[in-house]
């Protein structure tokens, strides 16, 4: 008698229509897709639904932070994860905008400088109006103790990098370091390579910068699934 | 589904569909109306950023899971009407 009332509950109970949307969400999900109407609003994450679905979340929480750190007006004292955020150039190009607001000049007469040393010297030395670090990066191709360095032989492809200080200054401001001292590092949304987000200089020993462009030194928001 | 129900319901708020909830620094002081945004916008780029990507999120969120409840809904109502049912 109880599994007829299951039954009944089921039939009554099931009010729902089987539409062309949700045949196709039922059609990806149970071939191990994320369904093309999901994607279209957010590509680059995960391929398999369960992680896209994770990672949807956990971007969600994240933000819900942001949000309240923004409203208390001290977003940018505490160290970001650029991976937090579906669109971090957006993110960059607003501290870029802010940062020439501040200064009464031009959005396209700044340059972007950054700092490794948890003082942020560089940064301080320059008068960068607005600073960000950013944590949480992992940086492939070579170790960082204050310069670029051989990854040690056992050591796993990516390393976590320490944080970063970045800012804009005006175009004609000071470098932070002296020619053949640094490196230009590109930074990836993932170990895909596929999405370029910018270019961060890291300091390295002189005439060593030809050695890490062939060894792929490159930084990531995160890893791929 | 099973993994959507545990993963939103661990956070309170997470479905919640309110846009532009509550002014930036900057936007209490000197709010002013502009485009794309729902809610309270303020006069500082990086604040309009995380309000707009918060939203975003919450937009997608709630898409999943409507997307998800009306599966559910289908997947209960395939439960065919037998004559031992009737």
């Amino acid at each position: 008698m109880n599994k007829q009332f299951y039954a009944m509950t089921q039939v009554l109970f099931g009010s729902g229509l089987l539409t062309p949307v949700i045949q196709q969400a039922a059609t990806a999900l149970l071939s191990g897709a994320v369904p093309p109407d999901w994607t279209k609003r957010w590509d680059a994450g995960p391929e398999k639904p369960q992680g896209w679905l994770r990672e949807l979340v956990r971007k969600r929480i994240a933000l819900m932070k942001w949000k309240s750190a923004s409203a208390r007006g001290n977003l940018l004292a505490e160290p970001l994860v650029l991976g937090d955020l579906f669109n971090p150039a957006t993110f960059v190009n607003a501290l870029r905008q802010q940062t020439a607001r501040q200064l009464g000049t031009a959005i396209d007469r700044v340059k972007m400088i950054c700092s490794w040393e948890k003082d942020m010297k560089a940064l301080k030395a320059a008068s960068c109006p607005l600073t960000c670090t950013i944590s949480s990066l992992l940086l492939q191709g070579a170790a960082f103790h204050h310069t670029l360095q051989e990854s040690a032989s056992e050591a796993s492809e990516l390393s976590p990098a320490p944080n970063v200080s970045i800012g804009f200054i005006p175009s004609s401001g000071p470098e932070p370091y002296g020619r053949g001292q640094a490196i230009g590092v590109p930074v990836f949304l993932s170990t895909s390579r596929e999405d370029y987000l910018m270019e961060i200089q890291m300091p390295c020993e002189n005439g060593t910068k030809d050695k890490w462009v062939l060894a792929g030194v490159a930084l990531f928001l995160s890893e791929a699934d | 589904m099973e993994l959507w129900q545990q993963l939103t319901s661990s956070t309170p708020g997470l479905l919640n569909t309110k846009r532009g909830g509550g002014a930036s620094k900057s936007g209490a002081a000197g709010a002013r109306d502009g485009p794309g945004a729902g809610g309270a916008k303020s006069q500082d780029p990086i604040d309009d950023f995380v309000q707009l990507e918060n939203d975003l999120a919450g937009d997608l969120i709630t898409a999943v899971d409507s997307a998800l409840q009306a599966l559910k809904k289908v997947i209960a109502a395939s439960f065919l009407n037998t004559s031992k049912v009737l």
